[in-house]
């Protein structure tokens, strides 16, 4: 009776490639950049600016000129670590709904969402590694500070510098994800259950490390290996946290 | 020229939450290339049914099949599937201009002018937070998604809360042109069965999780009717058997009895009887089928029935 020009079902004149799929859901990511690209490094700023005019005040009122050694400890930059991996917490509890809506599978969204987290790592990375090379030739903005190469990240040659933050960062967000999937499959109380089972996990370990007396042992074994080492061994608990999401994925149930 | 394969066949398709069963053994068949009225009570299942075919959902026994394929983790049948709902959940900072921008890339056929001019019809503003639209905005989002995105099969699941008259009529206005032009298969969900009665090609109807109806609109509009005479002529006539009593009401010595299973001869018998039968809405139909009486009540039963009043849909089948 009715004139099918649209396609249906085994007549569709074309599939949408499996790339295709995958790359629609990594820009739906970046659909709104405001939250994943301005706002972070927007926040960023504002902290070396803080961080700038902290070590300006140090300087005319200790008349240290030589601030070297007592900023190499700064943590600002894990900040940044941070948001990420609440970003990725909160994109995948926001998403996951809205392309599912757009009849994505669960198999796509979760490749095209892992693959943000590639794109996103390595974008701050280049952001990251342009700003320590910046500070070293600046001699720390002029004033001696550190926030992009400090005792973590930021120092030695350049594919060091790349490595450890695109690695450091990534892991984060796949540790994200892990949160992210079980928000989206169990809701609130999934995240009280794994939030409780990460804490034991964390107390099992100390406990067992004070027993054996060999907390010395655990912090050499971070001295030895460095930012470096402990980034390149965090590299499998990081593949590991991505299968896991993914199976915590695959059924989870988009809800009202 | 219609295709042999349905765009939805379902197999005692049975989905449970934990002790409750919101599908029970539902097999349908939906045409591909039809507006196919998908209703029901609140509660009845057709939500999760349609999670179901859109793969949103797994079953728990059965099966779906979406254009002969099981629709769960089939990217090569979602492509073709725009699901549309009421409840539709959209990233807290999205802006209706973010929806706009992002569904494209997931509907190959997605029209931007009309898309345009449905911003216009539905006066959406494009650039408010999604979280401060009104409901009716926000229904307007998806029903822009539903309409521009001419998905080869399309559910709309209550598409128009809080839409006005104007804006429902615009919607049903600029589906039905929009169908003639790219016809598609589309399910509707929805309360206002009077308003769609007109578009509807096909109507399944599902009563606790059971489908009670799946039949074309046109036959089921024939198939039942008042019956209306005095109550002598009326029990005579329900005493044959031949039709089933959905509702009664009296007034005097007269009778009116909404019943189902009009054909030919019941009509004959009905007119020879001297007894006026008058055509019935399909929502009074529905909603005698889904909440009034039991539905396999016999005529000889239709008193007793009646005594038994509305709410007797537990005691059924």
């Amino acid at each position: 009776m009715s004139v099918l020009t649209a396609p249906v079902g085994a007549s569709a004149p074309r599939t949408i490639s499996g790339p295709a799929r995958i790359t629609r859901v990594v820009r739906l990511h970046y659909v709104n950049w405001l939250t994943s690209v301005v706002l972070p490094w927007g926040i960023l700023m504002l902290i070396l600016g803080v961080n700038l005019v902290i070590w300006y005040l140090i300087r005319a009122g200790t008349g240290e000129t030589n601030l070297d050694q007592s900023t190499q400890y700064t943590g600002s930059i894990f900040y940044l670590l941070v948001y990420q991996a609440i970003l990725a917490i909160v994109l995948m509890s926001t998403t996951f709904t809205y392309s599912l809506s757009l009849s994505s599978t669960r198999r796509d969204y979760y490749l095209g969402t892992a693959l943000m987290f590639v794109v996103h790592s390595a974008m701050f990375t280049a952001g990251f590694l342009l700003l320590s090379y910046l500070e070293q030739w600046t001699h720390g903005w002029g004033v001696g500070g550190h926030m992009f190469q400090t005792i973590y990240f930021g120092t030695g040659p350049l594919w060091q510098r790349a490595f450890t933050f695109y690695f450091a960062m990534l892991g984060t967000m796949f540790l994200g994800s892990i949160f992210g999937a079980v928000y989206v499959r169990w809701r609130a109380a999934g995240l009280y259950v794994v939030g409780a089972v990460f804490l034991l996990a964390v107390l099992a370990a100390g406990t067992v490390i004070v027993r054996t007396r060999s907390w010395e042992a655990v912090g050499a074994w971070f001295q030895a290996n460095g930012s470096l080492g402990v980034v390149a061994w965090s590299i499998p608990l990081a593949a590991v946290c991505a299968v896991v999401a993914y199976l915590g994925l695959r059924r989870a149930v988009p809800r009202a | 020229m219609t295709t042999a394969t349905p765009a939805i066949e379902t197999r005692g398709l049975t989905k449970r939450f934990g002790a409750m069963t919101a599908l029970d053994d539902v097999t349908v068949t939906i045409p591909a290339g039809s507006i196919t009225g998908l209703l029901g009570r609140n509660g009845a299942g057709k939500t999760t049914l349609m999670h179901v075919l859109t793969g949103q959902d797994f079953p728990s026994e059965g099966e779906a099949r979406v254009f002969g394929q099981r629709p769960a983790e089939n990217a090569s049948v979602l492509q073709h599937i725009a699901f549309i709902k009421e409840s539709q959940k959209y990233p807290d900072d999205f802006k209706p201009k973010h929806v706009l921008t992002s569904a494209p890339w997931f509907f190959e056929n997605w029209d931007a002018d009309f898309a345009a001019q449905l911003v216009d019809d539905f006066r959406l503003p494009l650039n408010r937070r999604i979280k401060k639209l009104s409901r009716g905005q926000l229904s307007a989002v998806g029903v822009i998604v539903g309409l521009a995105s001419r998905a080869p099969l399309t559910f709309f699941d209550e598409p128009y809360l809080g839409l006005d008259a104007v804006a429902r009529q615009i919607f049903y206005d600029r589906l039905l042109t929009d169908y003639a032009k790219f016809p598609r298969t589309v399910v509707l969900s929805t309360h206002l069965i009077d308003e769609v009665a007109n578009l509807l090609e096909h109507v399944v109807v599902i009563d606790q999780g059971r489908v009670i109806l799946d039949s074309p609109a046109e036959e089921l509009r024939g198939r039942a009717a008042s019956v209306i005479g005095p109550r002598a002529e009326v029990d005579a006539f329900l005493a044959r058997g031949r039709v089933e009593t959905l509702h009664r009401e009296e007034l005097g010595g007269t009778a009116s009895v909404l019943v189902d299973g009009i054909d030919d001869v019941v009509r004959a018998d009905a007119l020879n009887s001297g007894l006026q039968l008058t055509p019935v809405t399909l929502q009074q139909l529905i909603v005698r089928r889904t909440g009034g009486v039991l539905n396999d009540a016999a005529a000889p039963a239709a008193e007793a029935a009646a005594l038994r009043g509305r709410r007797t849909a537990g005691a059924r089948r």
